[in-house]
């Protein structure tokens, strides 16, 4: 069977697969909660269309690397006072944020640290890093206040000052991992996540233990590493078209900062672990973990538990258990490859293709959160006028003039939504395709070879957006 | 077909509609596998060198 051939039979396969039932249920016009015009899951079988006939396009149209050393070019100088005038913007809405979480109301939706924190922060930083770039470099409190210790350890010790540790190696960005899942454990499965004086206390003891970091290791040593957000959000700002470094922006093609991605110790546990963590966040609201999720906390608490205790256990061990289904889907794909050539070892592998799962974590984060994003991150315009979220005098609108303001549910309608969703899971996607293809013909030095050898990532891409898409269908349902 | 049409998304059938793209594509390529294997066994150590590095060593397998 010769490679066209086989690539037809794959591509076709596929096509019919979505042709079959398309007429009937089409022409039925099923309505669901967004009004779409045909059934959600109709969209999962497009979206694993257009995967498939990405796949074939690049195997035919795409016979060299390009993406392996793209070419960069200066486009702007950048005034080097912007560094620590965006240190100094991060220092100050870290302080606010700490002393929002403290001093102000207990009611979590009036106060600024949890928006801030859970949707300003976690899910817009996100966002803003894959189109502009790695903006939470300039602005990370931790970092700055850090560089702001050393150089005024440097006056005042000058050449006495003892030289940082050397990071160990084998340690790489195991801890940002292991920083993610706290997060994660934090926001998913704790009761208490919301309560911003909880919230307060969490970021203050995040700052000692990266301050300590880098006292002993060195700032840029520890953020590259160790800083669990300065490394997530530095994994997405290798897709944006821009880079920045100190004194200059350059432009690069979009997602030609991922091939040159170190993949060093921890990296793919970095990049499993997003996908993992948002993976269990989708699927904790569906009905499959909500007819579960009681019956294992009910198991739980048999053995001596309180109920609370026994529910977060059950959270726990659930978002675990996901974090393991999602890195099992990848290593499947990577020993698939292995099956075309034993040149590499499946660890190898792993670790040449790391990158690729960069855009599919973006486009998981987009599609779970970009509703989120859209109608709770209204909330910093009446939160930033009245952070502590305080009682206001009849006539008082606070700092900005928008503390009453409110949230507007009608700027974005739910198909809207639906539509962001899907899109940011089959661009996401196929941008995994093109990283792993442009990596696998630099590998196995022929685009036939890298096309056979893609086959079985293939399939892991497309369990990854239908995975993608049933999750966003059974929250919505 | 219009049984499937009517599932809309409440039914948990329709859940099972999200495995069926995965379903085929790896029946797909584990079936395009399975010939390629075949073919190549049947070729034994003679056939067209096709530069894999998956074509047996030995010549067992040759009919």
């Amino acid at each position: 069977m010769s490679h066209r051939s086989r690539l037809a039979t794959v591509a076709g396969a596929a096509i019919l697969s979505g042709l079959f039932f398309v007429p009937d249920a089409s022409a039925h016009g099923i309505v669901g909660v967004q009004d779409l015009p045909i059934p959600r899951w109709l969209f999962g079988w497009a979206a694993s269309i257009v995967l498939v006939v990405s796949f074939v396009g690049l195997a035919v149209m795409w016979p060299k690397p390009k993406l392996q050393e793209p070419r960069e070019r200066r486009l702007a100088p950048v005034p080097r006072i912007l560094d620590p005038l965006f240190g100094l913007f991060g220092v100050f809405i870290f302080f606010v944020t700490v002393y929002a979480g403290l001093a102000g109301t207990d009611v979590d939706s009036a106060n600024l640290a949890p928006t801030m924190v859970y949707v300003i922060v976690w899910v817009g930083a996100v966002f803003v890093a894959i189109l502009f770039g790695d903006w939470w470099k300039a602005v990370s409190p931790w970092r700055a206040l850090g560089r702001f210790g050393g150089w005024v350890a440097q006056r005042i010790g000058g050449d006495a000052l003892p030289a940082p540790l050397p990071y160990p190696e084998r340690l790489g960005r195991w801890p940002a991992a292991i920083g993610l899942v706290g997060f994660a454990w934090v926001e998913l499965v704790w009761t208490r996540h919301t309560e911003p004086s909880v919230i307060a206390v969490l970021l203050i003891v995040y700052a000692i233990v990266m301050l300590v970091g880098m006292s002993l290791y060195g700032v840029e040593a520890w953020t590259r590493n160790a800083d669990a957000f300065g490394v997530y959000f530095g994994l997405f700002a290798r897709m944006s078209p821009l880079r920045w470094e100190r004194g200059a922006v350059f432009g690069r093609p979009p997602l030609g900062g991922l091939p040159s991605l170190d993949p060093r110790a921890g990296t793919l546990a970095v990049m499993l672990v997003a996908i993992g963590t948002t993976t269990f966040d989708g699927f904790s609201q569906g009905p499959v973990w909500n007819d579960l999720a009681p019956k294992l906390t009910d198991l739980i608490a048999d053995l001596g538990f309180s109920q609370a205790t026994a529910l977060q256990i059950a959270f726990t061990i659930g978002l675990l258990l996901v974090i393991g289904v999602v890195t099992g889907l990848f290593w499947l794909g990577i020993n698939g490859m292995k099956t075309v050539s034993t040149q590499y070892s499946a660890h190898e592998l792993a670790r040449m293709f790391a990158h690729t799962l960069v855009p599919i974590a973006a486009a998981y984060v987009v599609a779970h959160y970009f509703s989120l994003l859209a109608y709770q991150g209204q909330a910093l315009a009446y939160l930033a006028s009245n952070p502590l979220g305080d009682v206001l005098a009849p006539g008082d609108t606070g700092i900005f003039g928008t503390a009453g303001w409110t949230i507007d549910y009608g700027w974005v309608g739910a198909n809207a939504i639906w539509y962001v969703q899907v899109a940011a899971l089959v661009i996401g996607h196929v941008c995994g395709l093109i990283l792993a293809h442009d990596r696998a013909i630099s590998v196995y030095g022929n685009a036939r070879e890298a096309t056979r050898s893609q086959y079985w990532m293939l399939a892991v891409m497309v369990a990854f957006t239908s995975l993608g898409l049933w999750l966003l269908s059974a929250a919505n349902a | 077909m219009t049984v499937l049409a009517h599932l809309g998304t409440d039914h948990w059938w329709a859940s099972l509609l999200y495995l069926m793209p995965v379903l085929i594509v790896v029946a797909g390529i584990g079936f395009t596998s399975w010939r390629d294997k075949r073919r190549e066994a049947a070729e034994g150590p003679d056939g067209p060198d096709d530069g894999s590095a998956t074509t047996p060593p030995d010549s067992s397998e040759a009919p």
